[in-house]
């Protein structure tokens, strides 16, 4: 059962991700990033299926049986959330004349997502994002970096951030207002 | 109306896993609570977008935001189907709860002590989030719960916090709690 609970681990994160990729997606405009949820979304859904063979080989009694359900349940949910986050993405498949003020209907306010440019003088450059353990320290999560033409998509702490670089960033206004003036080198990290 | 239903989504998505980690029924009834608030809002964003679209002679925007609420209300839907293993009698599989609390981004709860930098404050005071990462998605106060909390709800010693956020914030977080931290 090790192995389903990583799988379900895995399922939750990716789930959560592919939302957030998907509303970045539609901001930015990016087919680059609604491909990436396409593939996150092939992911997750053999991560479901894998997460079925292993829990049916583990029922032994009815009880057991009704128990591992509830295990097939949350990772078909999850999967669920998936498809209707991926279908979010697809809407840049839709003839860009007939979708103008897509990503002005998120660029409200309330809204969470944003980019951030990282300048040379920034005081972030060539640290990891482990030392800066940015989410714990600042409520913002990088959800993916743009460096040249590359994207990183869900960085890893081993991450290095550089200079130019774009970050996409999902948290609260206020540390996203610091993290930006972080950023362009006007205040500390420290 | 969209943003409304797109931060009830979020919420019901946070309140599942929380139903599922703490195995708490009054969690799962507010997903489904909510579920019926997210269709109400649904219906209407239908209406008005067409209404909109014969108004302006221009159906794409109404498209376009008739696709992105059906996402969304899939999205809270996936949210119930979550919260209802809760509603089974029959306790959740301990791995569900494992693998909750493992993720990146886990869900923790914690008492508010007397002495707590949190006490008697609201939330917008202390910027928890900001500050730490976490995300207060619910409060229990004695046998009542306040579920998705403003920025003007006051933290009273005794409630007890649930929140969402990085595994790394999660000591601080509790430490805050006990009035062990005494810095934000």
């Amino acid at each position: 059962m090790e192995n389903v609970k990583d799988l379900l681990v895995e399922i939750k994160e990716k789930s959560e991700l592919i939302v957030d990729l998907a509303y970045s997606a539609v901001i930015l405009d990016s087919e680059d990033m609604a491909k990436e949820v396409e593939k996150l979304e092939s992911e997750i859904e053999e991560l479901t299926y894998k997460i079925r063979i292993l829990t049916m080989l583990a029922a032994n009694t009815p009880d057991e049986a009704e128990q591992l359900a509830g295990i097939l349940q949350v990772a078909d949910s999850a999967k669920n959330l998936a498809n209707a986050a991926a279908d979010i993405a697809y809407l840049l498949d839709m003839d860009i004349s007939t979708r103008p003020f897509l990503p002005s209907l998120f660029m409200k306010a309330d809204e969470k997502i944003h980019v951030v440019r990282v300048y040379p003088n920034s005081s972030i450059v060539n640290r990891t994002l482990e030392e800066l353990n940015i989410e714990a320290e600042s409520g913002v999560r990088i959800i993916a970096i743009k460096r040249g033409r590359n994207w990183i998509y869900d960085p890893e702490d081993n991450v290095r951030i550089k200079a130019d670089d774009l970050l996409i960033i999902r948290g609260t206004e206020d540390g996203y207002e610091f993290l930006d003036r972080v950023a362009r080198g006007e205040e500390s990290w420290d | 109306m969209l943003i409304e239903m797109k931060n009830i989504s979020e919420l019901m998505v946070d309140l599942a896993y929380s139903a599922l980690i703490f195995n708490n029924r009054e969690i799962a009834e507010e997903v489904k609570y909510l579920e019926e608030k997210i269709d109400e809002r649904y219906y209407q964003l239908q209406e008005e977008a067409i209404k909109q679209a014969i108004d302006e002679g221009n159906p794409y925007g109404a498209l376009i935001l008739i696709r992105l609420a059906t996402s969304i209300e899939a999205i809270s839907d996936s949210a119930v189907q979550i919260a209802d293993v809760v509603l089974r009698n029959i306790e959740p599989h301990p791995i569900i709860r494992e693998s909750i609390k493992e993720s990146d981004i886990t869900i923790t709860r914690a008492k508010v002590k007397e002495g707590s930098v949190l006490a008697n404050k609201t939330l917008g005071e202390v910027n928890l989030a900001s500050e730490t990462g976490m995300w207060i998605i619910a409060i229990k106060r004695g046998n009542a719960w306040i579920f998705g909390p403003t920025e003007n709800t006051k933290i009273m010693p005794g409630d007890i916090l649930l929140a969402k956020g990085p595994i790394e914030g999660v000591k601080h977080f509790i430490r805050l709690c006990k009035g062990l931290d005494k810095k934000i």
